[in-house]
Order: structure tokens, then C-alpha cells, then sequence
């Protein structure tokens, strides 16, 4: 082929690109069972949004922090006070109007105690907000704000949808019938829990992809399989063991996703039995960890709360040994007593209950076998498969279980405080260590790089050291697309954010 | 490989990321088919025997393997061919020390920017010399006097005995320097934490020392003169370029030596197509000229050639070395979206760290091209495999760790269940 022959092929690409454009069809393990932004947990949850919502602000290709729904903004002097004039002509889903009534609602919402936004942290730099007019809102923060715009992300919701009040519960109908500001729109909640979305013809900016469904597929062979034969065009995540198979395969390419993403088994610190560091360690050091993570693929093991190439990573802390030796004689100094085969204390066995979110094959694979390693041993080991809907009342609100096995991931900030502090909005396995606590609020004032590093690796040693979790692995993370999508450039946390400008050729 | 495959391969890798072609179109290379290394080793499985009897076996699977210091050690003697592998593996890791500090000198450069910006970089103590010293040996033309000038005008009397190290590396001596990597050049006391800086200049120091120890295993003439010469399988194996003919011409028109296999000629493409779809289109057609290619050479290859074929990946690491080469010079024209869809397509995601198809130059391009494009963490992840195999990078990712921290210090973190 001559340099003109690749010349006509390459306009040829382009020629087609334009012609028309396909639907994206993208697979996730895990639907989403909330698409309100207020109630939002779950990372399948928080892509779907950033194709429905829009903040105030958002990331631009290289991260920095260029308006949205803002048009401009202005900060006072002493950093305190932000102007936010607002972009005019943008339209809700619904048609209505975007002013801003709806920032300040949204603001309100958020903060309002009574509506318990799991995203509430988020906002609680700011101290108040006001709305001058239809197009300018006003916010005082707490303390001065350097950059302000880059905390305003958070997804704006249209104030008329929820009957003047400010209090919201995650039962409102919005939760499958969002309304957004964003360039598609949400057509239908299946019940097969996929979601429909249609591009928005009122939207105010381009967006090439007419359509988008998002589809639940646990297995991930199936899902694989499904980009492979070409009903899907997009995978989220693809495991490791999966990867060199789908890098082969000329109609796929594998792009980086690089969350901050860590596998973890919680226990219930709520539980009398499980504020006995010795019984958690002990079935740390029962478990072998690297024969858990066999069946997923490679990855780094870790040693505490952050992934190996986290600046805030501490190298010093050493890896927990798969150690039953050890284990046991921890059991017995908690109080427990081998007999037979079967840990015994106070003439009862020693049962944990394990839940894991269900139909997630991979997190099922590694449920069966920590029950098989712990029965082994001589820990009882009931499972429980939760639906999502039962996942979040359980785990995240009623704190009803023993052992969880989940995962974690984090935007670049890497921010723990919610998951252990003892105030955080994430720490549903009840960890509380006053020093955390303490070392968690400075690494949030910490205004010098190095001292935020040094606190947040003490944090690291402290947690690892307190044991509330095993902490498991991480995953090298990629997501796998058609040939076909182009343009492509994926957000290293909320994966779309850029996907306006993706095409998809038919 | 067909003329018009040879064609292709040196149109699609000069393509500039925009409309206009940045200088004068080169002509294509000229490739003879079975000139390439790739063909030689698979067509003439006993030329590749000779060359581990005539050199050493440890010392290619060393070199395969990106180990090159170890590759160094093992090619030993005054033989030819011996001298040129130990050149071979100088200069593979003078390319990666170099790799590496034009990313820790861009690191240097950025995070001393955004600190001031803040109004909070430490005005005293060792920061404000340090932070000068990163920006003299951030300059890629700084040569080894001027490199000692640097050390010796930042006036610090304990740091004479860091200097003298690095008299040593430039003139090829890289152990000492090595050493000492990893040690704190200042750790100061600050609020309840203690400050530490690393040596803001070791790779460059040891991206000279080991252009040193190349020279001298290819004197009189370093590089050069492997033209001037036969330059034997040893010469060619596992390289971005394929041909003695392809190296020569590339020198003779004064491509850059770290850019040798990566720029040959200029492609006018659409203008509204992406740097990164286009480069993506672009690895497209080269891997279907290669997979031809490869099934070509597997179909004429005698006993243990294809066997070479498959286990050393040989197309498959020409393919790396090449793409690499070309990321190296799209970084080098300040085009990073380019580079880094073509990193992206060449590194063999099957293997996490350092394997014979990712090279720690790879990950360090892929570094510098994600920081330049703001995606600073991500650098950092990329840069992880390098940890163990490099223990002295642990600077670099600790001045690059202070950056990610430093801009994200504004935002409000968030975290999702998966």
C-alpha cells in the first residue's frame, strides 16, 4: 500500500465517521439501582450520571477545571466568596429551564441532614448559597477556597422535579426516571436492569452518539464474548486474565482506565466480637491471599487503605504473611478453642457471615473460596448474595453483617476520610481509632505535599496495624472498545466524561 | 517483506499529528526483505546460534529482557562482536536513563511551578537549590562539565561528595552514583514531617555515564561507526531499526540517535482527524502489513526458525521497538497525544510490569506523555513496574508524587463502591 493508498483509506475513515453514527452499547458488572446524583455509591452509578448530569464544572482532557453549567466565575478577594454566572439557554430534560434556583437547590439538597446524600462530604467546604437573579449564584465556603471551581463537580439537579423541598429520599421516582442537563438522556429503566439512553436534541453542545444502553452482565466470559461477536462495543473493566485474549483480537482495542481501585473484606466493627484486633487478624493471616486472586488474574497485593503507586502508599509496612500457625494461637488468645475441627468460644462456634453483592462472578469466585480456606480452618462460613437494593440497606444503612467483601475506588485525590474516620460517610464497617481521626483531619489541612504524604503514610501504618479490613489486591485496570468507537479518550475516574466527542461508525 | 510493505512502514511513522507535514517528506527505506533482523534470525536460525556462541547466551536473555546492565556485565571480552553487543546494551540504558530524565526534569519543572503558584514552595532550606540544580540538568544538552558546573554552583559543601559520584558516572563509572540514589541528597525537619529531596540530576548523569560506556565499547567512533562496519546480527537484534542500510541512512540524515526506527518520512493526513485516531488507524495498518509479514517468514522458515519466530516474539518486539522509537520523537516535537496512543498500542498489557515487550523506556515515555497531559497520577501508576528494576527512579516518583499531591490539593476527593 503506497502512503496515498493509506491517505484514501484515512479519509475514507473520516468520510464514513460522518456519514452516520451507532449506538454505544457498553456492558457493566453491576447495574446501577439509583440514578439519583444525591444517592449515588457505586462507580456503574456514577458513569451512567456523567452521561445524564452536569456540574458546575468539569474536567477538561487534561484535568483542569473549565466551566460547564458555569459560564464564568469570580472569586472575592479573601478566597471566601465565589460569583458563578451561569450559562444561559440550557434546558432540562424535560424542557424546563436550567436557572439558578436549581444550583441553589441542588446545594441545599446535598447538605440537607434529613436527605443523608452519601455525597454529602463533598460539599461541605461550602457554608452558603444564594441565587442573584436567574442566572448568577453566589457561594460563601467555609474556609478560603484557592480553587474553587475544581470542588464544584457535583452533578446539578433540576429544583422543580422535587416539590420545593430540600429534604429528598432515595425513594423519589427520580431515582429511574433522572432528568438531567446532560447530552443523552435516559429513555427507559428495563426491567433486564439495563438503561436506554437517546441522545438530547434540546442539548446545548454536540454529541455524536445517538444512543447509549448500558447493559448488566455479571460474567465476565459472557461479556468478553459479547464485544468479541459485536453486541457490545464497550467494556467498562476488563479482568486481568482477560486481557491478553482481548489484546489479540483485532476488532477490540484495550485503552487504560486507570482508577485507583482496591479490593478489600471489611468486618463489622459494630459487632462486639470484631473490636477483638486479634480475632481480624487472625483470619488475616488464615486467609492466602495470592491463592484468592489466581482464579482473577494478576495483580499487586496490598498491605493497607491505598494501591502500591499511591504517593501515599507506605512501602515500610510489611505484607501480611498467610500465617495459620499464628492465626491460631491469636484465636486463643481471643478466647477461643479449638474443638474438634470447629473454633469454639462460650459453647458457641465461631460463624461469620460473608456478603458479597450477587450475580458478581468475580466476587463470588473469591466469596466460595475465603469460605473454603476459613472452613478449613475451622471458621464457620456462611455466604449471603445481596441484590443491590438489599446491598445498600444492609451494608450502607443498617450495618447488618459481618464480613463483606467489596471493592473501593478513588479519584486522583485518594481521599480515605469517609472510609475511616470514624465520622466518615463511607465507614460502615465502624472502624474508629482516635489517632486515624486526627491524622485524617490534618492530611485535609496538610497544605504542603510532603507533609500530606508523611500523615497519610502514618494513616496507612496505623490502619494497617488496627486491621478493619484484609486489604486484597489491586487490578490493572483497562477497558476494551470496538475498533469502530473513535475518538476515544476515557476519564480516569468517571470513564465518560469525554464521550461527547466519541463516534461510533456503523 | 515487499518493497511496498517497507513503503508503508516508513510513511506511517514519520505521519505528523496535524494537516501540514513538519519538514521535508524523507524517502521511505528502502527495505530488502530478508536484510531485517527479524528475518535473519527466523530464515537463518543458525547465524542467531552463532551469535550467542560468539557472545553470551545470559547476556542476550539479559538484553531481551531490558536488563541491560546485567547484559553489560555478561558481554565481555575485546572480541568484535562482543564489543558491539556490550555497546548495544550501553546504549539501550543510556536511552532509558535519558527517557528518564527528561521526565524527572519535566517533573521538576511543573511541581516547582504549581508550588510557587500556591505561594507555598519552601523558600528556605535545601528546596530553592534543589529545585535550580533540577533545572540545569532538566536541559537534554547539558553535557558532563556541564553537569559538574552545576554541582559545583549550587555552592553546598556536603553535597561535594554527591558531586564526585557523579564526576564518576559521566566518565562511566555508575555504581557509586547508583548507590547512592536512593539516599535523601537533603532531609530537613519541617512541621511534624520531615522533607526529603532526592538527586534531582542522577539519570541524567547516568544516561551520560552510560553513553561513555558505549563510546568506549564502540570506539574509535561510537554509534557511528557500527556503519562504517559489519555490524552483525549483534548489531541489529531486538533494535527499532531493522537493516544496517535503515541505521545507516537514518544517520546519514541526522536523526537523532534515540530516534533511530521511530521517524523515517511525513504523511499529510485529513486535517480533522485526532492525533490520537490517527496514530490509532496508523498502528492499524501496521499491524496488518506485520501480520502478513510474520505469516510470510513463519511459511518459509526452516527447523527452529519459526520456533524463534514465536517464543522470542521477535515480530512482535520489533513492533515495540519501533513504536517506541516513534513515541520518542512525537514527545520530542511536543506531541503527546500522539505519542501516547502509540505507547498505548505497543505495551503488552498481558504482562503488568517490565517484560521483553515493555520496556522501562515505554513506561517512562508513557509517563512524560501523560504528564503532559496533565494526567499526573496516572504517571505515576504507569511508573510503579519501574520501582524494583530501578531503584533509583525512587526520587522521580517521590518529586512526581509531590505533584500529583500538590494538584489535587483543591479538590474534594470521591470514591465509589465498584
Amino acid at each position: 500500500m503506497s502512503s496515498a493508498m493509506l491517505h484514501s483509506t484515512l479519509f475514507g475513515l473520516l468520510l464514513s465517521l460522518s456519514a452516520s453514527a451507532a449506538p454505544l452499547r457498553y456492558a457493566e458488572d453491576r447495574a446501577p439501582s439509583n440514578l439519583n446524583p444525591l444517592f449515588t455509591t457505586t462507580m456503574s452509578e456514577a458513569r451512567l450520571n456523567e452521561l445524564v448530569f452536569e456540574g458546575l464544572f468539569t474536567d477538561d482532557t487534561e484535568l483542569r477545571s473549565v466551566p460547564l453549567l458555569a459560564e464564568t466565575a469570580s472569586a472575592s478577594e479573601d478566597k471566601r466568596t465565589l460569583t458563578v454566572d451561569l450559562r444561559r439557554g440550557v434546558v432540562w430534560h424535560d424542557e424546563a429551564p436550567f436557572t439558578a434556583r436549581d444550583v441553589v437547590f441542588t446545594v441545599e439538597a446535598y447538605l440537607n441532614p434529613t436527605t443523608a446524600s452519601s455525597e454529602a462530604g463533598r460539599l461541605d467546604f461550602i457554608d452558603a448559597v444564594k441565587a442573584e437573579g436567574d442566572y448568577t449564584v453566589v457561594f460563601k465556603f467555609k474556609r478560603p477556597e484557592w480553587a474553587p471551581e475544581d470542588k464544584l463537580h457535583f452533578k446539578i439537579l433540576p429544583a422543580h422535579l422535587f416539590d420545593g423541598t430540600t429534604a429528598v429520599s432515595r425513594s423519589h421516582p427520580f431515582r429511574t426516571r433522572p432528568v438531567g442537563t446532560g447530552p443523552w438522556e435516559v429513555t427507559h429503566f428495563n426491567d433486564d436492569n439495563s438503561v436506554s439512553l437517546q441522545q438530547f436534541t434540546g442539548y446545548y453542545g454536540k454529541s455524536q452518539l445517538p444512543e447509549v444502553t448500558m447493559r448488566e452482565v455479571a460474567d465476565k466470559n459472557y461479556q468478553a464474548k459479547l464485544l468479541i461477536y459485536e453486541s457490545l462495543e464497550t467494556l467498562v473493566q476488563v479482568l486481568p486474565r482477560d486481557l491478553a485474549a482481548l489484546q489479540n483480537d483485532r476488532k477490540v482495542e484495550l485503552y487504560p482506565y486507570q482508577t485507583n481501585s482496591w479490593w478489600y473484606m471489611g468486618f463489622n466493627e459494630g459487632q462486639e466480637r470484631f473490636q477483638d484486633p486479634q480475632l481480624r487478624a487472625a483470619v488475616g493471616e488464615l486467609l492466602d491471599v495470592g491463592r484468592l486472586l489466581a482464579p482473577i488474574g494478576t495483580g499487586d497485593l496490598l498491605t493497607g487503605p491505598f494501591v502500591k503507586s499511591s504517593p501515599f502508599y507506605n512501602h515500610d509496612v510489611p505484607a501480611q504473611a498467610h500465617n495459620p500457625a499464628h492465626a491460631r494461637s491469636l484465636l486463643e488468645a481471643a478466647g477461643y478453642e479449638l474443638v474438634g475441627r470447629q473454633w469454639m468460644k462460650d459453647g458457641a462456634p465461631l460463624t461469620v457471615r460473608l456478603a458479597a453483592v450477587e450475580n458478581l462472578e468475580t466476587a463470588q469466585d473469591v466469596v466460595l473460596q475465603v469460605q473454603a480456606q476459613l472452613q478449613s480452618e475451622g471458621i464457620a462460613v456462611q455466604t449471603e448474595f445481596l441484590g443491590n437494593a438489599e446491598w445498600k440497606q444492609r451494608i450502607w444503612r443498617d450495618r447488618d453483617f459481618d464480613l463483606i467483601l467489596s471493592q473501593w475506588t478513588f479519584d486522583r485525590n485518594e481521599d480515605i476520610y469517609e472510609q475511616f474516620h470514624s465520622k466518615g460517610s463511607r465507614n460502615f464497617v465502624s472502624y474508629a481509632n482516635p489517632a486515624v481521626d486526627a491524622l485524617l483531619d490534618q492530611a485535609r489541612q496538610a497544605q504542603d505535599p510532603q507533609q500530606k504524604k508523611a500523615i497519610l503514610r502514618e494513616v496507612h501504618a496505623a490502619v494497617a496495624a488496627d486491621a478493619p479490613m484484609v486489604f486484597l489486591w489491586t487490578l490493572d485496570n483497562y477497558s476494551a472498545m470496538s475498533t469502530r468507537v473513535q475518538n476515544v479518550i476515557v476519564h480516569p475516574f468517571y470513564f465518560f466524561t469525554w464521550a461527547r466527542d466519541w463516534q461510533n461508525a456503523p | 517483506m515487499r518493497a511496498s510493505s517497507a513503503l508503508l512502514l516508513g510513511a506511517i511513522f514519520g505521519a505528523s499529528c496535524g494537516s501540514a507535514p513538519e519538514g521535508p517528506a524523507s524517502d521511505a527505506l528502502p527495505l530488502p526483505p530478508d536484510e531485517a533482523w527479524v528475518a535473519q534470525v527466523v530464515l537463518h536460525p543458525e547465524r542467531f546460534s552463532a551469535l550467542i556462541e560468539s557472545t553470551s547466551r545470559e547476556g542476550w536473555i539479559a538484553y531481551h529482557s531490558h536488563r541491560y546492565g546485567e547484559a553489560w556485565d555478561r558481554f565481555g571480552g575485546d572480541a568484535p562482536a562482543a564489543r558491539r553487543a556490550r555497546g548495544r546494551a550501553a546504549w539501550s540504558m543510556a536511552r532509558t536513563q535519558e527517557d528518564l530524565a527528561r521526565l524527572y526534569g519535566e517533573t521538576w519543572t511543573r511541581l516547582t511551578a504549581t508550588w510557587t503558584a500556591r505561594g507555598t514552595f519552601p523558600a528556605s532550606g535545601g528546596a530553592p537549590t534543589i529545585s535550580a540544580l533540577a533545572a540545569r540538568c532538566a536541559d537534554p544538552a547539558i553535557d558532563g562539565p556541564g553537569l559538574l558546573a552545576a554541582w559545583g554552583d549550587t555552592g553546598v559543601a556536603p553535597w561535594e561528595a554527591v558531586a564526585l559520584l557523579h564526576h564518576g558516572a559521566v566518565g562511566g563509572e555508575v555504581d557509586g552514583l547508583l548507590r547512592a540514589a536512593s539516599t535523601p541528597l537533603a532531609a530537613e525537619q519541617g512541621d511534624g514531617f520531615v522533607r526529603t529531596f532526592y538527586d534531582p540530576c542522577v539519570h541524567r548523569a547516568l544516561a551520560l555515564g552510560w553513553e561513555a560506556r558505549a563510546d568506549e565499547a564502540l570506539a574509535p567512533d561510537g554509534l557511528r561507526a557500527w556503519t562504517a562496519q559489519d555490524i552483525g546480527l549483534e548489531g541489529l537484534i531486538f533494535a527499532p531499526w531493522l537493516s544496517t542500510s535503515e541505521l545507516t541512512k537514518a544517520l546519514d540524515q541526522h536523526v537523532p540517535d534515540d530516534q533511530i526506527g521511530g521517524t523515517v518520512a511525513t504523511l499529510a493526513a485529513p486535517t480533522s482527524m485526532t492525533p490520537q485516531q490517527l496514530a490509532r488507524e496508523e498502528v492499524r495498518q501496521l499491524d496488518s502489513e506485520l501480520l502478513r509479514w510474520r505469516a510470510d517468514l513463519k511459511e518459509r522458515a526452516p527447523a527452529g526458525g519459526e520456533e524463534l519466530l514465536t517464543q522470542l516474539t521477535l515480530a512482535e518486539r520489533y513492533r515495540v521497538e519501533h513504536l517506541t522509537a516513534a513515541a520518542r520523537a512525537a514527545i520530542a516535537t511536543s506531541k503527546p497525544r500522539r505519542a501516547l496512543a502509540l505507547l498505548e498500542l505497543a505495551r503488552d498489557v498481558s504482562e503488568p510490569g517490565i517484560s521483553p515487550l515493555n520496556s522501562p523506556s515505554l513506561l517512562a515515555l508513557t509517563a512524560t506523555a501523560q504528564l503532559q497531559l496533565g494526567h499526573t497520577r496516572e504517571a505515576l501508576d504507569t511508573l510503579q513496574p519501574l520501582r524494583e528494576a530501578y531503584p533509583e527512579t525512587l526520587g522521580l516518583t517521590e518529586v512526581l508524587g509531590d505533584l500529583v499531591v500538590l494538584e489535587s490539593m483543591n479538590r474534594q476527593g470521591d470514591s465509589k463502591e465498584n
